[in-house]
């Protein structure tokens, strides 16, 4: 669980807007934070938080309206028609929906020679073959599969198809949004598993997008949250979970329902989910999660946080926490 | 729910029989089917199977006409003694060439610029060629058949060309929002991200998945479309005399109702037994490629 | 002392489809009392909705078939006879499920779905009286400002909002029976903690008995007094949730405790190996068997009978059954 901290990604200030005909929804409002060299880094986040969308716009699918995105510190915040194919390679995405991001008309054989034909175009015949067979060794999917279509297997597998193409090119960061969200749990087990080998064995870097704070808890090695289209905590894993700072961050991990005796002894103390997220297009002014915060004082209703390092590596967006003096 | 995982070898054709079992559980579909296929037939082998072949041109025999239907004459014969089964025949014939030539010309204009319209939403060509659509569909179908076919010689080809012109519009709307909403699935976006160019996936990610509505909706228009051309000439603007088309037989034979009555009904019959033909196969159809459950 | 409200004796539903018939439950038999909250836990396609519909008899008409068991709800075999175990099911069950917004139809106002099902009720009511009883259901999932909801159309209301509908039209008939399939998979989890509480408090005040579908498990365990694991069809573990979520006893229930992913930070096991048997030629023996890393080789031959194990826990398992014949 070691990672070369050198920087990878860098996103500083970002924001996106959309624009909508019962006004501006601000789903990304100034999100600041770093992924290392072969680093797992977790965004979690409700609905309506802007962790998808931050996600997209890594991969290319937007451009944002405001600050930068930094990729081995040159500025990749344009949409993907506009990046380079080398880009393109680098980074790769795998979508929640594992039925919905593969075409059912075609096979997967046809499915795996998409990335080559795009991205090496002299890969023909017997090369693109072996290219293909190796991908889907890969993800661990015996041959035969090749000539099946997406409808005849399952989901867990479907998602494995998708993780081969998006390591078809070789690419050093991957961007998950929810990618074990619509399978089994024991199917998630698997992928997730295969994830971290493949993690290991490539040295990739993951952006992994999720609502599961469990999964977040065995599977990455930094979290940050999210609400709101705000950061509001980002720490190394274990000390997210052991001591986290922000009301959010308490509440959401008081009421993760959990299987044991055992891991109620891991929650934090109890703060009772109360209220609802409020509309993204009418954010309320401040912080934007002082409507639900018990902690609210008068400056959450007016002035917005800004972001602190508490502690090494800890930092936290909230007014309870002022920067060390 | 999923049934069993292990699917043989060869799954297009797997895919065609599930396909085909299912089309062929419905009695009508098949019905449909043979119609079809059975008219097919007919209009291929007009030649061979008409009693009396020559009919179909210039011929005179006032001394059979206005028969009632015999053995001779199955359907009875015409004002002019000519054979009715015989012209209806070849009448069925020019029918269906019609048909054809109306989607083969159509279909392929309206699903191309359906496709660029979609796939380029919210961009000047989306705008350029929808509002030229509204265009040619706020002119009534007929009139405008009628007037392009006016323009040129009369004869069945530029009935055709007239008719085509009415019809692609549809298909440029039908295609237009199943592309719409094809390109919003993952599939696509995950090919835009990889850098695919826009003929890759137009071509090969959002068109084999809409292909079946498109066949489904050609094999009920084949009913309107005769119909139509059947209007056609029934106005004089279709197949030009002594060439035999339905359209032309009913009009003409209407006037001989009620007495000389096989004229004009039995050539009618066969125009609701075309278009039943292949709405109940266009129906089939659309059943067949709807969503599977369970 | 509680009486049994749901009993469910050896019953099997097939699907006919395209390929031949899938065997999907198989001789499954369930009990429920008054007043109890039983959970059912097990992956997607083992036939937990499909059990589930049967109970409230909206299977797929001509696909599914029911050769053989009894569904006794109130002492009615609602499969004999059909009109009265329509009649009995729309009396006594209320069913809530996975996705809020396709369970309502979104050209009604909520005032329209709730006077719907008012209009069954034995006693006519004066439609001040329905407004009444409305707004006392709106009330009693809490929601805020129930008349404007009552006026409101489903995409006028969030997700927490739209589930507490659905369950405030449960709460309209007396109903002694809430079928809750996935009611919270949907929905976010700050939202899911309040509707779970919500269930639960209505569940216990008004004395009646849930069946609880869901693979949220934690959730599970807090909201259910015994749980019943589901594989391939059949039940093949049930007993007092506190015992079966502390010690499982079948290997499968061990195996998905395992693979889920747990706060203190374990990581994450390997999952169980394999993939669901094929509905279609279902093993002869434990379905369970091909995946089982404690198989033995009568597991293959014939299926496991139920035992109890430590008294409380019943278990289909031949692990159990051998050291039941040994007298353990």
């Amino acid at each position: 669980m070691s990672t070369t901290g050198e920087t990878l990604l860098e996103v500083r200030n970002l924001r996106k807007q959309f624009n909508t005909r019962y006004g501006a929804l601000i789903a990304v409002a100034g999100v600041t934070f770093r992924i290392d060299n072969s680093e797992i880094f977790g965004l979690v986040g409700e609905s309506g938080s802007g962790k998808s969308t931050v996600g997209s716009m890594i991969a290319g699918m937007y451009a944002s309206n405001g600050g930068e995105i930094l990729y081995r510190g040159q500025d990749i915040d344009k949409p993907a028609a506009k990046r380079s194919q080398q880009l393109k390679r680098e980074i790769q995405m795998v979508f929640q929906d594992p039925g919905g991001s593969l075409n059912p008309r075609q096979t997967i054989r046809q499915i795996l020679s998409f990335p080559f034909r795009v991205h090496s175009q002299s890969k023909r015949g017997k090369d693109l073959e072996n290219e293909i067979k190796t991908a889907i060794g890969k993800v661990g999917l015996p041959l035969s599969y090749l000539e099946k279509y997406p409808q005849a297997i399952g989901g867990g597998e479907k998602q494995l198809v998708c993780i081969a193409r998006a390591l078809a090119t070789n690419p050093s960061f991957i961007v998950l949004d929810e990618p074990t969200s619509a399978l089994d749990v024991s199917i998630q087990a698997k992928i997730s598993n295969t994830l971290l080998e493949l993690q290991r064995e490539f040295g990739l870097s993951y952006l992994f997008i999720t609502h599961n704070l469990c999964l977040i808890r065995n599977l990455v090695h930094r979290t940050a949250i999210m609400y709101l289209g705000q950061l509001c905590e980002t720490a190394p894993t274990s000390e997210f979970f052991s001591d986290p700072l922000h009301p959010y961050t308490q509440m959401l991990l008081s009421s993760i329902p959990v299987m044991s005796e055992a891991e109620e002894q891991y929650k934090p103390q109890e703060v009772k989910s109360v209220g609802e997220i409020p509309n993204p297009i009418h954010r309320p002014a401040g912080c934007g999660f002082h409507t639900r915060c018990p902690f609210c004082m008068n400056i959450c209703k007016t002035k917005e946080p800004e972001m602190v390092e508490i502690k090494p590596t800890h930092f936290v967006c909230c007014h309870l926490h002022k920067a060390p003096a | 729910m999923t049934s069993s995982k292990i699917r043989p070898a060869r799954p297009r054709e797997e895919r065609m029989k599930r396909q085909w079992h299912k089309f062929s559980s419905n009695p009508l579909s098949l019905l449909g089917l043979l119609v079809v296929l059975g008219l097919a037939f007919i209009a291929i082998f007009a030649g061979n199977l008409a009693p009396y072949p020559d009919h179909a041109g210039l011929y005179l025999d006032f001394k059979s006409a206005n028969q009632a239907p015999s053995w001779r004459h199955l359907a009875g014969t015409d004002e002019y003694g000519r054979d009715i089964l015989s012209r209806m025949f070849y009448g069925l014939r020019v029918s269906l060439a019609i048909g054809l030539l109306v989607l083969g010309l159509g279909v392929p204009i309206g699903v191309l610029l359906g496709l660029i319209a979609g796939y380029y939403r919210n961009t000047w060509m989306d705008t350029a060629i929808m509002r030229f659509t509204d265009l040619f569909m706020a002119i009534p179908p007929l009139i405008l058949a009628l007037v392009v076919a006016a323009m040129f010689t009369p004869g069945y080809f530029f009935a055709a060309v007239g008719i085509a012109t009415a019809w692609w519009p549809w298909y440029t709307r039908l295609t237009y929002s199943l592309v719409t909403s094809l390109s919003t699935e993952l599939y696509v976006r995950y090919a835009e991200l990889g850098g695919a160019k826009a003929r890759y996936i137009i071509l090969k990610e959002i068109l084999p998945n809409a292909i079946s509505p498109i066949f489904t909706k050609m094999s009920l228009d084949m009913g309107m479309i005769i119909i139509i051309a059947s209007s056609m000439s029934f106005v004089g603007l279709g197949v030009q005399p002594p060439a035999p088309s339905l359209g032309s037989m009913v009009s003409n034979g209407i006037k001989y109702l009620p007495e000389f009555w096989w004229i004009p009904v039995f050539p009618a019959l066969l125009v609701v037994l075309i278009v039943l033909g292949f709405n109940l196969l266009g129906d089939g159809l659309r059943d067949v490629f709807a969503i599977e459950e369970l | 002392m509680s009486d049994t409200l749901l009993h469910i004796d050896t019953l099997s539903v097939w699907y006919k489809v395209y390929e031949g018939i899938l065997h999907v439950l198989n001789g499954l038999s369930l009990h429920v009392d008054t007043g109890e909250r039983v959970g059912l836990i097990g992956e997607a396609g083992c036939g937990k909705t499909t059990l589930l519909k049967t109970i409230a008899m909206i299977l797929p008409a001509p696909a599914a078939q029911v050769p053989a068991g009894s569904v006794c709800l109130e002492s009615v075999d609602i499969l004999k006879d059909r009109r009265r175990g329509l009649r009995t099911v729309r009396d006594n069950v209320s069913m809530i499920f996975q996705d809020p917004t396709a369970s309502l139809n979104p050209t009604l106002t909520v005032r329209t779905f709730m006077a719907d099902i008012l209009k069954n009720r034995p006693q006519r009511l004066s439609k001040g009286d329905k407004k009444r009883v409305m707004l006392q259901a709106l009330e009693k999932v809490s929601m805020p400002s129930p008349e404007r909801v009552l006026d409101s159309y489903p995409i006028q209301l969030s997700g927490g909002m739209r589930q507490r509908v659905c369950i405030a039209m449960c709460l309209l008939k007396d109903v002694r029976l809430i079928l809750a399939d996935e009611p919270t998979t949907s929905l976010d989890v700050t939202i899911e903690e309040q509707i779970l509480e919500l269930l639960n408090d209505l569940v216990v005040k008004g004395g009646k008995s849930m069946i609880l579908v869901s693979h949220a498990l934690g959730a599970v365990r807090k909201m259910t007094d015994r749980v019943c694991v589901m594989y391939a069809g059949e039940i093949i573990e049930t007993g007092a949730s506190k015992r079966v979520f502390g010690k499982p006893a079948h290997p499968y229930t061990q195996g998905l405790f395992d693979a889920t992913p747990k706060l203190s930070g374990e990581g994450i096991s390997d999952g169980i190996a394999g993939e669901l048997p094929s509905y279609l030629t279902p093993p002869d023996g434990c379905r369970f068997a091909p995946r089982c890393p404690s198989c033995l080789p009568i597991c293959n031959g014939s299926q496991p009978s139920i035992v109890t194990v430590s008294g409380a826990q019943d278990v289909a398992c031949h692990l159990y059954t051998s050291n039941e014949e040994n007298g353990e």
